[in-house]
């Protein structure tokens, strides 16, 4: 069933232009059914792994690797799949609606499950170039959807992110070209094994700057972070709610860490400048993102700007490198694409229903649009780490693993700053949710159905995976961060023996 | 399912029926406490005996569970019974506020969060409770005035920074020591670094949560947007039960803090600072709830003092404090409600002569006052006069600042009881304004509370060693508390009365009966029917501010200069600006020098690229040299 998950929302993408053309409202029908049908996918196979039912490998028309290509699902594909899908539902189920201002719906769609299937893609492919190849297409499917508004400014920053995502494409295929010279393969568990006989040259160095580079502009870490919020504040927010949540995670933190861990073996010890690196990238995205996001005054761009540290957080922890500090970045995927999935989808509906993004216009909405304002708060409240919510494990694993690394100072930024996520949101919260309730929104409604419908999922699953954060960690993020802690296992179960 | 569970789903559920179903709010808030109550009596009882554990969730590494022994048995005992209380007198009370609803809904989940918290046998399950309550804090304290928005997010970012803190030093204990229970089989030593420092955050979190200074700043802010009833039951009752609560196992069981006397000194300066800065702010407010608000916080000094001095009397007697405060500290608040809710009013000025209209809530305001101002023979100064004992025991061990510690806590006894004397003077008696001939007492939910308090306060003064110290106190130290100073309150209540008596008497038979007639005064008018001649309460002790260095420590503080949260947002606030200068602004202009250049270079560029986008790369290929410096160069 392995190919599904790429095939499915493919076939999707040419069925729509052509369905539509009988009615217009096929697209939302197919685009959510499509949707629908790999959430299932992607629960039954995190399911199916757990009970040992699902074949791993996939060998593409039946060519055995390391000749062929392969598909691979393993646990951290499966905790990957599983961000994209239950993302990228609510997403689907946000567009019907949000759509309504636009004309050209099924380009939309058609470009929404391009996207789908190029994270998918990325996901689970096993071959090197074959990843690039999904990077491209999900990476260009959300260039045109960050610009589908056509006006100027919507233009303008798509191009920029388009030329700042190509660059970043760039380095990554001039990596793959100097891997594939190197190693004579594509196929990734057949590069682990002959990086592993070589050991670090030079060159090995010099290929995982340069991916990192590559991958730091995909992450949007600072000092590459500039395209992400110009992007975000002109995308449709499904669009921005699957760039945040979903894109910079799975082509950034995923690829970046298949790459680094499973592909080179790097561990802290192999390895420590590398790592170190990465906790200072992450800590400066952290600290010089989250002052930047108390001085804004729209709301969508504070958001942009708390994406870029919340992956801080993610980054430090991948660069701490020990099993809990692991555990607590792949948590904080899971918990990161869900909440702030919410929050643009939340702050999108409000966007709707009062037609401005200033904060200081706002006022008093809590009373107008109770469901909206709560999902809104309850999300922050994830977001910042306050328990029982999902963000609060999340940042609890990242700082007792940089505790037990003994990374003071890390620890205490990571909780730190994470009051300061609190203090940031809740300048939003306050000022457009409570205060100055006779600031003119009386006319405000409650946003449709559709749109509270998508709401409620994402706070739900943010609430449950924080309530049931033991069967999470059991199922998901466990297997997922031994995958990564213990890297050499890669190569043996795509190759055996 | 055993109670100890049930104690904590009971509220839960009561609150969501509550919720869910508004009609019948009251009825299932009133019957939740009830059980909750129940349930926590029969765990005190059971918590006599032997402590019991319950494991609820177990997996690598983590383990959840729940622990009972004496000292959370008690805490239980009481955080059920002001849960009682505050319902029954919400009831009338909260009719004039707006967002009932979620008050009562916010209530229950809050008991049961504090129970969780004093169940909870390990520090990360009492981090999970912990954190519920400060969302629930957040939620309760939206309910209010206009500004309570203000209120709830500052409340938010003192006590999540504290949180915060509390993580930290969890974190270290659970790296070093693998789990954390709070009762281990034996203290932990206090002299490596990483120990002293997790101590440190952990009792940040315990003190933010207590309100001691410098993290009170949220409380008299609340207090003037807040429900008299959320002020009695946050931060008067269940905040301070909980905090030094934690402080407690945090130095009594799960550390030995009489083992570092560095430690020691720190904790009893952070509680004279407290009680003198709390009660001086007092003495100069002009809203009864803010006054109030300012004496919760220095209360927490005594406290914090008492656990200070690492001494067996001293530790006992911090505790009894707790005990005792939070009793006296929720009739204040609960008959100040009383007060304002007929009067609609609480500023001081506008208040007096109410003593004949609402004699119960006088009398519980006023038994509730001489305890806090520690009046003998009243429950507050039992426990004062302990704490007292336990810092002269410190000069045992050759502590030279002990004089410092006595006289600051004995001037704030002092200082106190005048802050009261004022209080009490200008809401029951002086003149009363004419506006307010109407006002009378309240239904028996609202002074049914109050009185029972205030008989609590009285119970436990004169039968202090009897009922409170043997069987609630000393049972929950893991050491024996022997008393050195001779204090009987019961001979002394004996000796009072007769005092009291012999008194009466003189009064009814002396000249006292037959007052002097006549007129002197020559003006012509009647003071009593003249507002303007009316003497209020508040310039009582406007001449603390003409002392020199006191007096401007006050505007300073008044000013909000002693406000931590002031200064971190100003700190923050400047780094973000300078911050966005540097990024935004400088190094923008510099590249879009750059920028411009490039444009100009190549002449059919796209009009897109604005002088951004080449800044943007720019920074890429800054950033790529950097990772090849620090990764392929080495």
């Amino acid at each position: 069933m392995l190919p599904l998950f790429i095939i499915v929302p493919l076939c999707g993408a040419f069925l729509i232009p052509l369905l539509s053309r009988l009615w217009k409202g096929l697209a939302d029908v197919v685009g959510n059914l499509v949707g629908a049908v790999l959430v299932g996918f992607a629960v039954y196979g995190v399911a199916a792994l757990a009970g040992g039912s699902l074949p791993a490998v996939y060998a593409m028309g039946g060519w055995m690797p390391p000749v062929g290509i392969v598909l691979v699902y393993d646990s951290l594909t499966a905790l990957v799949v599983l961000i994209t899908n239950l993302v990228g539902f609510p997403a689907l189920l946000f567009s019907t609606r949000y759509l309504d201002q636009y004309t050209g719906r099924w380009k939309y769609y058609s470009l929404f499950m391009l996207l789908l299937a190029g994270l998918n893609g990325v996901a689970l492919s096993g071959d090197m170039f074959n990843m690039f190849v999904f990077i491209e297409i999900a990476a260009i499917a959300s260039y045109a959807l960050v610009a589908f508004g056509t006006r100027a400014e919507e233009l303008e920053s798509g191009f920029k992110y388009m030329v700042m995502g190509e660059v970043g494409s760039l380095l990554i295929l001039l990596s793959v070209a100097m891997l594939y010279a190197h190693t004579s393969t594509l196929n990734m568990a057949d590069m682990a094994r002959v990086l592993q006989a070589g050991g670090l040259t030079p060159l090995s160095w010099f290929v995982l700057a340069t991916m990192l580079v590559g991958f730091s502009i995909k992450m949007a870490m600072m000092p590459f972070h500039s395209w992400l919020p110009d992007a975000h504040l002109s995308a449709p927010a499904p669009v921005s709610a699957m760039l945040s949540g979903v894109f910079i995670k799975v082509l950034g933190v995923y690829a970046m860490s298949r790459v680094v861990f499973n592909v080179f073996g790097l561990t802290r010890s192999v390895a420590p400048q590398f790592f170190n690196l990465l906790v200072g990238l992450g800590l400066l995205s952290i600290i010089a993102a989250s002052l930047l996001a108390i001085n804004q005054k729209d709301y969508k761009r504070l958001l942009a700007y708390s994406t870029v540290s919340q992956v801080g957080y993610i980054v430090l922890g991948l660069g701490i490198g020990n099993y809990w500090a692991i555990v607590g970045a792949l948590f904080h995927v899971l918990s990161h694409a869900v909440t702030k999935g919410l929050l643009f989808l939340a702050s999108r509906s409000i966007e709707r229903q009062t037609g401005t993004r200033e904060i200081g216009n706002l006022g008093g909405l809590e009373r107008n649009m109770p469901v909206t304002s709560w999902s809104y708060v309850l999300g922050s409240l994830s977001m910042s780490g306050v328990p029982p919510f999902a963000g609060f494990f999340s940042k609890l694993f990242i700082i007792v693993g940089a505790v037990e690394a003994r990374m003071y100072w890390p620890a205490i930024v990571a909780g730190l700053f994470s009051v300061l996520t609190l203090g940031y949101l809740l300048k939003v919260i306050n000022n457009v949710l409570f205060v100055n309730r006779d600031r003119n929104s009386s006319l405000v409604r409650e946003a449709p159905a559709p749109i509270l419908v998508a709401l409620v999922m994402l706070t739900a699953l943010a609430l449950a995976f924080g309530l049931g954060f033991r069967p999470v960690l059991d199922w998901i993020v466990n297997p997922a961060a031994k995958v990564l802690t213990i890297p050499l296992t890669y190569a043996q179960m795509v190759l055996g023996g | 399912m055993t109670p100890l569970l049930l104690v904590v789903l009971v509220p839960i559920a009561a609150g969501l029926f509550g919720w869910l179903i508004g009609r019948l709010r009251n009825e299932f808030s009133f019957i939740g406490a009830v059980l909750t109550l129940y349930f926590a009596v029969r765990l005190f009882i059971s918590s006599r005996g032997s402590p019991a554990v319950f494991e609820l969730v177990r997996f690598t590494g983590l383990n959840v569970s729940f622990r009972l022994d004496a000292l959370s048995g008690f805490v239980l005992l009481f955080v059920a019974a002001f849960g009682v209380l505050v319902t029954l007198f919400s009831f009338r009370y909260m009719k004039s506020w707006t967002g009932v609803r979620g008050y009562f809904l916010y209530v229950m989940l809050a008991l049961a969060g504090a129970n969780g918290v004093l169940l909870a046998a390990n520090l990360p399950t009492l981090l999970f409770f912990w954190g519920l309550l400060l969302v629930l804090l957040y939620g309760i304290l939206l309910v209010g005035r206009t500004g309570a928005e203000r209120a709830a997010s500052k409340a938010l970012v003192i006590v999540g920074l504290s949180d915060f803190a509390m993580l930290l030093g969890v974190a270290l204990l659970l790296v070093k020591n693998g789990w954390v229970d709070l009762v281990p089989r034996a203290p932990m030593p206090l002299n490596d670094p990483l120990m002293i420092t997790a101590f440190v955050l952990v009792a940040v979190g315990a003190l933010a949560k207590a309100g001691s200074m410098p993290l009170h700043s949220w409380i008299p802010q609340a207090s003037e947007t807040s429900p008299a009833t959320v002020m009695a039951l946050i931060p008067a009752s269940i905040d301070k039960l909980l905090g030094i609560y934690l402080l407690t196992r945090l130095s009594v069981s799960m550390f030995n803090i009489a083992s570092n006397m560095a430690l020691r000194n720190v904790l009893m300066a952070v509680g004279a600072v407290t009680i003198l800065g709390g009660v001086i702010m007092a003495l100069v407010q002009k809203r009864v709830t803010r006054l109030l608000s300012f004496h919760a916080v220095s209360q927490v000094g005594y406290m914090v003092l008492g656990i200070g001095t690492g001494t067996p009397i001293g530790i006992a007697g911090g505790l009894f404090h707790m005990l005792n405060n939070s009793i006296y500290k929720t009739g204040l608040f609960l008959s100040s409600g009383t007060v304002e809710h007929w009067t609609k009013t609480d500023e001081i000025d506008k208040l007096g002569g109410l003593a004949r209209q609402m004699p119960l809530t006088f009398f519980s305001f006023l038994v509730c006052a001489m305890a806090i101002a520690g009046v003998p023979p009243l429950n507050g100064f039992v426990s004062k006069w302990m704490v007292y004992q336990g810092v002269v025991e410190i000069a045992r061990e050759g502590n030279r600042l002990f004089p410092v510690f006595l006289v600051a806590a004995m001037l704030g006894s002092v200082l106190t009881l005048a802050s009261f004397l004022k209080l009490l003077h200008a809401v029951f008696f002086g003149q009363r304004p004419a506006e307010l001939s109407r006002v009378r007492e309240g239904g028996f939910t609202m002074w049914l509370p109050t009185i029972s308090l205030a008989l609590l306060c009285i119970a436990f003064g004169v039968f202090a060693y009897w009922l409170p110290l043997r069987h609630l106190i000393y049972p929950s130290l893991p050491f024996d508390v022997d008393p050195i100073g001779i204090w009987q309150p019961e001979l002394v209540t004996v000796l009072m009365f007769i005092a009291l008596g012999v008194g009466a008497v003189i009064y009814l038979l002396g000249t006292a009966r037959k007052p002097v007639a006549g007129r002197t005064f020559v003006g012509g008018e009647r003071i009593a029917d003249n507002e303007e001649s009316r003497v209020t309460g508040t310039a009582f002790y406007s001449s603390v501010k003409n002392l020199p260095v006191l007096g401007d420590l006050l505007r300073f503080g008044e000013a909000g200069s002693f406000d931590l949260f002031n200064w971190v947002r100003g700190v923050l606030g400047g780094l973000g600006s300078a911050l966005r200068v540097v990024l935004d602004e400088t190094i923008d202009k510099a590249f879009g020098l750059l920028g411009r250049f490039v444009l100009v270079v190549g002449a059919g560029v796209s009009k897109l690229m604005t002088g951004m986008l080449p800044l943007y790369v720019s920074w890429v290929f800054f950033g790529a040299a950097l990772f090849y410096l620090i990764l392929v160069l080495r």
